[in-house]
């Protein structure tokens, strides 16, 4: 058990940085290097993660969220998916020859990447908590880092978005506008992000609820608690104004951001108390 | 040996006029190649054609003659009656390797007007066509032309040497991609219906747009326009609306003054409702919108700076991809040599299979009496198999070493393995320029 935490914590890394490497080649658009190969990393990187999380799993019996070395590795696998999900399934899905080689995928899985070295460096030689969480604090603590990878991404395609809105405005047209997709399709990508962090963080805060009614060991953090309902109201005032008022584009990305601060603030409250549930 | 010839007349020596002079569509380019092979010495011939080059690649004997080195040039000149100068040249000329790295930078666009342009691959593909056409392809020009094509999708798709818009109305529609994922669902509006917008439209041929309407001053003009290139006309009364409805505008009237200023565009952007994006590609000289226009959110407004400035980062990224570009067509020269080397050893190769076969028919032969039909089938299939076998690897060593660029060595190795057939081309010969 400890030589597979021990080991997949340097593995997962080193993982990250080969994708990272191939992502930016995609991007910068410079001969084919690790890009040809750029699939098959993103599912060894995901199967090695899965198969940590899963010998922690049954060595505890329980969700394994409970370390700071646990959330961070999840996160950073969460983001990968939400990344996979939202931007490189559909182009194989839908539109495998459209523009293929333009992605943002070195951007959003460089959060993953950093979220990740967190976990190795937390994770080495440290065992696995032996009192793990109920079944409802673990739901709660598994969908909360969903919706926090979700917000994490939906910033960075938020920020992107600003990015080349403004390289628009202003005229620069460098290299950075040259490799970006187009406003339109950051833009759809920034609010399916949102609606996943909408789903996610909906899911933490009825889990959240239950545990808290069904009077579980739940020691209250009021600006963790304040913190995720501020989320929530504020995603779900996006998804209302998107579909309601045409809210999108400058502003939802502007918002995007403004919920990532709310979100890293909610990661640190939650790492700081780990252990804790609410 | 064979020896590869190359006569260009392009752009960079040959004048426009003299271009359009030895240009040939299809038939006159099949029926040039068919007299050139009967009164040229030549053993295979392909003509490639386009607006910016014709160039004839032949591929032949070497003679002896010293006036074999004028006569392809002549050979041309009385086919195709036109004159090739000397002083100043109206021509280029390549042998061997300079004529095949030529041919590998036409069909990778290096020696193309717009470097990276797509258009000639598909031309030097038709030239092809048009010598299987007159019977004038063959072995080596199949081949050559195999490598050329290559070449041109290897540089397509292993640099960025085909990237980016490098015509101000083709920067334009590059723009509006950055904006917008597709214009299935999109209105693209006109104001203008002179050259300029003509040229604009037309450079949407090719894309699949939702609607595209036409505002001009003279209703009548954008009418005709429409009728032209499709589309619908609008009056210029109602170009407000047009607006409000418009994702993308295209603006090239002669207005001397802006017709659109910063708070009637505001109006519009503020009836548009929603964040939805405004583009605004304003080649008109003056120009037709305000600058200050650009600065109402939601609305990009480009100018033909902004497009220039796109056509020069362009020119200068293809520009970038030209040494990755030269390293591909240098190897890929180095592939088609290694093979045309191959063909040397060839008739020795040939020959030696033909001996290990006669030896192997002789010997079951004489087996044959002592031998059912089944075994006598099992012992010549192995007998073969065997022969393949240890023929194989002794046939690929020949073709691919590298003595073999010297002639001795190749009619040294001819001789210890074929004893007294002599190899079919002689010594005289290996003065071909077909190598380095």
């Amino acid at each position: 058990m400890t030589t597979l935490v021990n080991g997949s914590a340097i593995l997962l890394p080193v993982l990250y940085t080969f994708l990272l490497v191939a992502l930016a080649q995609r991007f910068l658009d410079r001969g084919r290097g690790l890009v040809a190969v750029r699939r098959l990393l993103i599912g060894s990187t995901v199967a090695v993660q899965l198969a940590a999380l899963v010998a922690r799993a049954s060595f505890q019996r329980a969700c394994p969220v409970t370390a700071q070395s646990e959330i961070l590795s999840l996160v950073a696998l969460t983001v990968l998916l939400v990344f996979v999900v939202l931007e490189e399934w559909p182009r194989r899905r839908i539109a495998p020859a459209e523009d293929s080689s333009k992605s943002c995928g070195v951007f959003v899985v460089a959060v993953a990447f950093v979220a990740q070295c967190g976990a190795s460096l937390l994770a080495i030689d440290t065992a696995p908590v032996t009192e793990p969480l109920p079944f409802w604090p673990s739901l709660h603590v598994f969908t909360g880092v969903i919706g926090i990878s979700a917000v994490a991404v939906a910033s960075v395609y938020g920020l992107l978005y600003l990015f080349l809105y403004r390289a628009l405005k202003v005229g620069r047209f460098g290299l950075f506008y040259q490799r970006m997709p187009d406003l339109e399709t950051l833009g759809r990508t920034n609010y399916q992000a949102v609606v996943v962090a909408f789903i996610a963080v909906s899911l933490t805060v009825a889990g959240g609820a239950i545990s808290w009614a069904q009077s579980e060991p739940l020691e209250l953090n009021y600006v963790r608690v304040g913190l995720t309902l501020a989320l929530w109201v504020l995603y779900g005032a996006l998804i209302i104004g998107h579909l309601a008022l045409r809210f999108g584009g400058k502003r939802l990305a502007y918002s995007t951001v403004l919920g990532s601060v709310l979100a890293l603030s909610i990661l640190v409250v939650g790492l700081m108390t780990a252990g804790g549930t609410s | 040996m064979r020896s590869i010839f190359c006569l260009s007349l392009n752009h960079r020596v040959t004048s426009l006029e003299d271009r359009e002079r030895v240009a040939f569509s299809q038939e006159p380019g099949v029926e040039f190649l068919r007299r050139l092979r009967d009164v040229a010495p030549v053993e295979e011939a392909v003509l490639l054609s386009t607006c910016n080059r014709t160039e004839l690649y032949t591929v032949f004997v070497p003679s002896d003659d010293p006036a074999f080195d004028a006569s392809p040039l002549e050979h041309f000149s009385s086919v195709s009656g036109f004159e090739l100068r000397e002083t100043p040249p109206n021509h280029v000329t390549a042998r061997g390797r300079d004529a095949v790295t030529h041919l590998f930078r036409v069909a990778g666009g290096l020696e193309s007007q717009i470097v990276g342009e797509s258009q000639i691959l598909a031309q030097v593909k038709t030239a092809m066509d048009w010598a299987r056409d007159a019977g004038t392809d063959g072995r080596v020009t199949t081949r050559l032309w195999e490598r050329a094509l290559r070449v041109g999708k290897r540089v397509r798709s292993e640099t960025a040497i085909g990237h980016g818009a490098l015509s101000a109305s083709t920067a334009a529609l590059e723009l509006a991609r950055k904006v917008f994922r597709s214009f299935a669902d999109r209105s693209v509006l006109v104001i203008g219906a002179g050259e300029i917008g003509a040229l604009a439209v037309q450079n949407l041929a090719g894309v699949d747009v939702g609607s595209i309407r036409i505002v001009n001053r003279t209703h009548q003009r954008a009418v005709d326009f429409a009728e032209l290139y499709g589309g619908e006309a609008i009056e210029y009364e109602r170009l407000d609306e047009a607006l409000v409805e418009a994702d993308v505008v295209l603006s090239s009237t002669g207005a001397t003054e802006p017709i659109v200023d910063y708070d009637r565009l505001r109006r519009v952007r503020a009836r548009r409702g929603g964040s939805r994006p405004l583009l605004i590609v304003d080649l008109a000289m003056p120009r037709d919108f305000h600058p200050k226009c650009g600065t109402i959110d939601g609305v990009f407004l480009k100018n033909l700076d902004d497009l220039e400035e796109i056509v020069t980062l362009n020119r200068r990224e293809r520009e970038d991809q030209l040494p990755l570009a030269d390293f591909i067509v240098r190897s890929e020269v180095v592939n088609f040599f290694d093979w045309l080397r191959s063909l040397r050893v060839e008739p020795t190769i040939v020959e030696l299979r033909r001996r290990f076969e006669e030896i192997r028919c002789n010997e079951l032969d004489a087996l044959r009496a002592n031998m059912g039909p089944e075994e006598f089938a099992r012992l010549d299939e192995f007998s073969r198999r065997l022969i393949n076998q240890l023929l194989h690897q002794p046939s690929e060593n020949l073709k691919r070493h590298a003595a073999f660029s010297e002639w001795e060595a190749v009619q040294l190795v001819h001789e210890l393995l074929t004893q007294d057939v002599p190899h079919p081309q002689s010594r005289r010969s290996t003065e071909g320029e077909e190598s380095e």
